[in-house]
């Protein structure tokens, strides 16, 4: 079963978001933020998380990349923003596997999560 | 050899030289021609006069006598003749009648010498002392034509003078005292002709009346002559006293001074006569000013009005307002029908007419341009700063079909001026005034134009700075404007965020769409309760769906807002409303759990006059800068190695960069918009409660404050926060443009303090700034009610 953590303080994603995607048989954890996300992150240790470039805290989205990054965690990393794509190379370049500008579909979400997960393999 | 002889040479010398001096400077001209030909007459004349004053017999000396009529024949029509030349009457009927007349005298006279009626005999005089001639029957007829010839010649300089433009005036005054004085000198030598026995002096002193004309009308700029009368008057007088005083006293007192002193007497005459000359120059310069300052007192009057005129036209910034008051000053002080300035048009490679008055007539009608090449242009390049006046063209005219001439005069009179001052500023010509004539009629004088041109060169400095004043505000304006847009940018684009947000909350809830159906497709079979609870979580969502859908439109609306760029129409705005608009925006960015945000802003505080979206503007900015000073802050504090960069307020250093670009005019509008702050940058305040040292423990605050004072019509605004502060070193330049740039978060730039300044300013309110560096900063804004720049439009 693939762990997948979301981390973003929008409420909906826990509420709808989490039901689909356990549905399709993920396990599937939530932060609201940095702080909250990176210990359970390391803890856990999931395959995919979804990251939301803004975020309540003192890190932001970019910070809590590096971050994970640091840790070099294997996690696949998709990240998730609001604004223009401007950080998008910035982001990639850390290390982020995919950059996915907000709004999106649910189906979006979940093909994202099979094509990074689909990537080592 | 006598006296005579030696002065007749001397005149014969001067005048030769005056003569060719005459044909080289200007043959062309007819004036020229006709002093020339007097020259001549005067030079031959004065040097057969010599050749019989020294002449040892009776034979030679008739020979000479009769040579020397001959010149002297021409004497009298060629002055005439050249009389009416400088007053312009040469043409007239009735003169050309008259000069035909008097030349065919003079060739009459001329024959006569052939024989014996005009020159009857020579014999010796004891009175000169040598042979002198007697004379002939028709000798009166050459009496007869010298005077008439003079004096009338005198009576039509005379009678010219008063209609004459005053350079010229001063030339026939010379001219007409030399005239008179030379005729008069020059008949001192007829009486002795017929046995009268008078001392024929005059002839010693006609070198001097050549040599007075010549400087009269070769000179084009004469001093007044009344000046050069007074000046002569005191000095003879002065030096009178300094040699005569001694030689009077060695006359009565000497035989008591030979009592006293014996054999050196004369010493006491000569100390006497040292001291004299010694302070002589003194008393000389101090009666030469009081009388030239009574003589002249008009003038020097107008002098100063224009010296001080120049002076205060140099506080202009805004360049039409200067142009007119350089144009009022010289109409008002010189007294003159009109006057104009053109100013280059560099790019289209003409002058242009940019301000004129013709009191009444607001806009005469002057050309409006003044091409590059035309013939005013480059006469004024290649004289430099001097002026130039139709009088000089006049005076330097190569005869009457010089071309150049004529397209100037031309250019002159559709300037309708008599006068062109150019204004010069780094070696190239800027521009000119155009001056027309006086009311008096009078010309300009030397000292006019002194003054005129140093009026000139303060009107140029003036008009560089306005022009460049009036480039800077442009340059400012265009540089507010984009940073306005560019604070805009920041704003709509967090407000875009937001509403992808609300967009991306939707798609979730929707999302259970994807939920249901993959449950649908387990083909599971649901249980009542479990197919009531699916229905209830679909209305869940669906009602969700429509708060976001709402909250959504909420933010589309803010954005709206926004769209209406400043246009300048003002409102009445509340305080209420614009900070909602601001905080709404924020919202997105600020974590307001992070800190205490206290926001003390009634409803019923009076409106504001103003444009909601600029006022939105600074208060977004302002807050914005507040929140990142509080988290410059706390990150200070936590981690004790962490150094604020820069001012505290700038997140980036490239912010000392930009500040580098444009420091001339940073300091510059420094100066111009200095208000407050400079009281402001001394005075620190403790922020809030006393966070100073215990910042860790503590929840930061953020402030809004708003009230009114009594019988103030302002309202009054502070935003405080507890962040980090501001460096002393930094306060001046707090609000110099672009000084403060940072990023948040890596996404566009915030107004800058200059920005929001200017639309404070623009609101007709003001800004301060209170900052301890480590404890906090409070801005204070106060801006006009509504109700007062309400009561502004009434009373005007």
């Amino acid at each position: 079963m693939p762990k997948l953590f979301i981390v973003d303080d929008e409420p909906s994603f826990e509420e709808a978001i989490k039901p689909f995607f356990e549905l399709k048989g993920f396990t599937v954890f939530t932060a609201q933020s940095g702080e909250e996300a990176l210990p359970k992150i390391e803890i856990e240790k999931p395959d995919v998380i979804l990251l939301d470039m803004h975020l309540k805290g003192k890190l932001d989205g970019l910070g809590i990349l590096k971050e994970i990054k640091e840790k070099s965690l294997s996690a696949k990393i998709i990240m998730l923003t609001g604004m223009e794509n401007d950080v998008k190379d910035e982001a990639l370049k850390i290390g982020a596997d995919k950059f996915l500008t907000k709004p999106v579909t649910v189906k979006v979400l979940y093909e994202s999560v099979a094509e990074v997960l689909a990537q080592d393999k | 050899m006598s006296m005579y002889q030696i002065t007749a040479w001397i005149t014969t010398f001067i005048t030769s030289v005056i003569c060719v001096i005459t044909y080289l400077s200007n043959s062309r001209k007819e004036v020229n021609k006709r002093w020339f030909l007097m020259s001549l007459s005067i030079a031959l004349w004065s040097l057969f006069l010599g050749f019989m004053f020294g002449a040892k017999d009776a034979k030679s000396a008739f020979i000479y006598s009769k040579t020397l009529m001959m010149g002297a024949s021409f004497i009298p029509i060629t002055f005439y003749h050249f009389v009416l030349v400088l007053i312009e009457k040469q043409k007239e009927k009735k003169q050309r009648s008259i000069l035909l007349f008097g030349y065919l005298i003079a060739i009459f006279v001329f024959l006569l010498n052939f024989t014996s009626l005009l020159v009857k005999s020579v014999s010796y005089k004891t009175i000169v002392r040598c042979f002198y001639p007697d004379a002939g029957y028709l000798f009166i007829l050459y009496i007869f034509s010298y005077f008439a010839f003079f004096g009338y010649g005198c009576f039509l300089l005379f009678k010219s003078e008063k209609m004459l433009p005053m350079f010229k005036k001063n030339q026939v005054r010379y001219i007409l005292i030399a005239s008179g004085i030379g005729s008069v000198g020059g008949a001192t030598t007829f009486p002795l002709w017929y046995q009268i026995q008078i001392v024929p002096f005059g002839s010693h002193f006609v070198w001097l009346y050549t040599f007075a004309i010549s400087i009269a009308f070769l000179r084009y700029i004469l001093m007044d002559i009344r000046v050069v009368v007074t000046r002569a008057s005191i000095f003879a007088f002065v030096y009178v006293l300094v040699l005569g005083i001694p030689f009077m006293i060695a006359k009565v007192a000497k035989p008591y001074l030979v009592g006293a002193f014996s054999e050196r007497w004369w010493l006491v005459i000569l100390g006497i006569g040292m001291i004299l000359a010694g302070i002589g120059p003194f008393i000389y310069i101090r009666l030469k000013s009081r009388a030239e300052a009574i003589l002249l007192k008009e003038e020097r009057k107008r002098h100063q009005d224009l010296a001080r005129a120049s002076r205060d036209i140099l506080r202009f910034t805004n360049l039409d307002a200067l142009l007119k008051a350089i144009i009022h000053s010289l109409i008002r002080i010189m007294r003159i029908k009109l006057a104009a300035i053109y100013l280059a048009d560099e790019d289209k490679k003409v002058y242009s007419l940019k301000s004129a008055w013709q009191p009444p007539i607001k806009n005469p009608d002057l050309p409006k341009q003044v091409i590059f090449n035309s013939a005013l242009i480059k006469m004024l390049s290649n004289r430099k700063d001097k002026p130039l006046t139709i009088d000089e063209l006049n005076f330097y005219r190569r005869g009457s079909d010089d071309l150049e001439f004529l397209e100037l005069k031309q250019i002159f009179e559709s300037l309708k001026s008599q006068l062109i001052i150019p204004a010069y500023r780094t070696g190239k010509l800027m521009g000119f005034l155009c001056l027309g004539n006086k009311y008096s009629e009078r010309g300009y004088s030397q000292e006019d134009i002194q003054v005129l041109m140093v009026l000139a060169s303060h009107a140029t400095l003036a008009i560089e700075n306005a022009i460049f004043s009036g480039q800077e505000r442009e340059r400012q304006a265009i540089l507010f404007h984009s940073a306005s847009l560019a604070s805009l940018g920041t704003m709509a684009s967090m407000m875009g965020h937001q509403v992808n947000n609300r967009f991306q909350a939707v798609n979730n809830l929707a999302g259970f769409s994807e939920t249901l159906e993959l449950m649908l497709d387990s083909k599971k079979d649901f249980s009542l309760d479990e197919r009531k609870q699916l229905i209830e979580k679909s209305i869940t969502s669906l009602r969700r769906i429509s708060d976001e859908a709402t909250k959504g439109g909420e933010t589309v609306a803010s954005i709206r807002r926004l769209g209406k760029l400043s246009s300048e129409e003002f409102s009445p705005v509340a305080l209420g409303e614009v900070l909602d608009v601001a905080l709404g925006v924020l919202r997105y960015k600020i974590k307001f759990d992070e800190f205490n945000f206290n926001m003390d802003v009634l409803d019923t505080l009076p409106k504001i006059l103003g444009d909601s979206t600029q006022l939105g503007e600074v208060f977004f900015n302002l807050i914005d800068n507040a929140y990142d000073a509080i988290k410059e802050r706390a990150e200070a504090n936590s981690n004790p190695d962490y150094k604020v960069e820069g001012d505290g307020l700038a997140a980036d250093s490239q912010s000392h960069k930009l500040e580098g670009d444009g420091l001339a005019t940073d300091s510059q509008s420094h100066k111009l918009e200095g208000d407050g702050l400079a009281a402001d940058s001394q005075s620190h305040k403790l922020e809030g409660d006393g966070l100073a040292s215990d910042s860790q423990s503590r929840k930061p605050e953020l402030t809004i404050k708003a009230y009114i004072k009594r019988n103030d019509k302002h309202l009054h605004i502070e935003v405080s926060d507890t962040g980090m502060g501001i460096k002393d070193d930094f306060m001046p330049k707090l609000f110099v443009p672009f000084y403060t740039t940072k990023t948040s978060s890596g996404k566009g730039t915030g107004l800058g303090l200059h920005v929001i300044k200017r639309i404070i300013e623009f609101h007709k309110g003001k800004i301060s700034v209170e900052s301890k560096y480590g404890e906090g900063t409070t801005f204070k804004i106060e801006l006009p009610t509504a109700e007062a720049r309400e009561g502004e439009k009434t009373n005007a």
